[in-house]
């Protein structure tokens, strides 16, 4: 089995992890709407998917202001540490799918 | 409300080397006195970036701690709230957007690769298929290949 096969096989077991995901939350709209009406808190969207964010790492629910904030910065140094691209501006170019700047934008 | 731009976050995480970064940081600072937003599509944005470097767990953790840092409103979609059918859309599709761009791909190619996998397409045709392989089990054509394979 090559290498490419093998990463292959691995991505196809995620995509179906992901489907199998997506539809037990389409199961779970269902239940939740044939479920009793009881009242909810007003929330917006954006802090229900951090809710979901913290239903796969509950831990972040628990850590305090000062460790989330300590963690962000761990996490930002680690993420911009060999960043393929040495300016903001090489970097949008890739975003746009113009490495090279052909747009002239 | 004042709408930041991706670019004003993105110097100040990964370009700390930047002309404007002092100049951009003296604005951050002042975010507490501002009532400023970002686009929640800008935030997936930067996620994207940061996903270069971290493994699915960091990255969902850094997204999390984001507000943490920063005092903004995370601007959605207008119209969403108190829309519960449209809301929990809305929430299932920025999972599903974040599982593909943890797989180190951008805002814009993880809603691609995205739409291949719910769609079941047989192939990607692109003109920067690097940014597709070893992203998603579809294959990854460009035009002139495609047209070489068929």
């Amino acid at each position: 089995m090559t290498v490419e096969s093998q990463e292959t096989a691995v991505l196809t077991i995620l995509e179906r992890l992901d489907a199998i995901q997506y539809e037990v939350q389409q199961l779970r709209s269902v239940v939740s709407a044939i479920a009793p009406a009881t009242p909810q808190p007003a929330t917006d969207v954006w802090q229900l998917i951090r809710a979901r964010l913290a239903a796969a790492q509950p831990e972040l629910l628990t850590m305090s202001d000062a460790d989330l904030r300590s963690e962000f910065e761990r996490l930002s140094m680690q993420a911009a540490a060999n960043l393929p691209y040495h300016s903001l501006e090489e970097l949008e170019r890739a975003l746009r799918g113009d490495d090279y700047g052909l747009a002239r934008y | 409300m004042v709408l930041l731009d991706t670019n004003v976050f993105m110097i100040d995480r990964f370009f700390p080397r930047d002309p404007r970064f002092a100049i951009n940081r003296q604005l951050l600072d002042r975010l507490g006195e501002i009532d400023a937003g970002l686009s929640h599509f800008s935030l997936l944005e930067l996620c994207g970036i940061a996903s270069f470097n971290l493994s699915a767990i960091e990255l969902n953790r850094w997204l999390f701690a984001f507000e943490q840092i920063y005092p903004i409103r995370i601007v959605t979609p207008r119209g969403l709230s108190n829309e519960t059918a449209a809301d929990a859309w809305f929430v299932n599709f920025t999972v599903a957007v974040m599982s593909r761009i943890a797989r180190q791909s951008t805002w814009g190619d993880a809603v691609i690769v995205l739409a291949a996998e719910e769609f079941g397409a047989t192939s990607i045709i692109t003109w920067n298929p690097r940014h597709f392989v070893g992203r998603t089990s579809t294959p990854v054509y460009t035009p002139e290949s495609f047209l070489k394979a068929a």
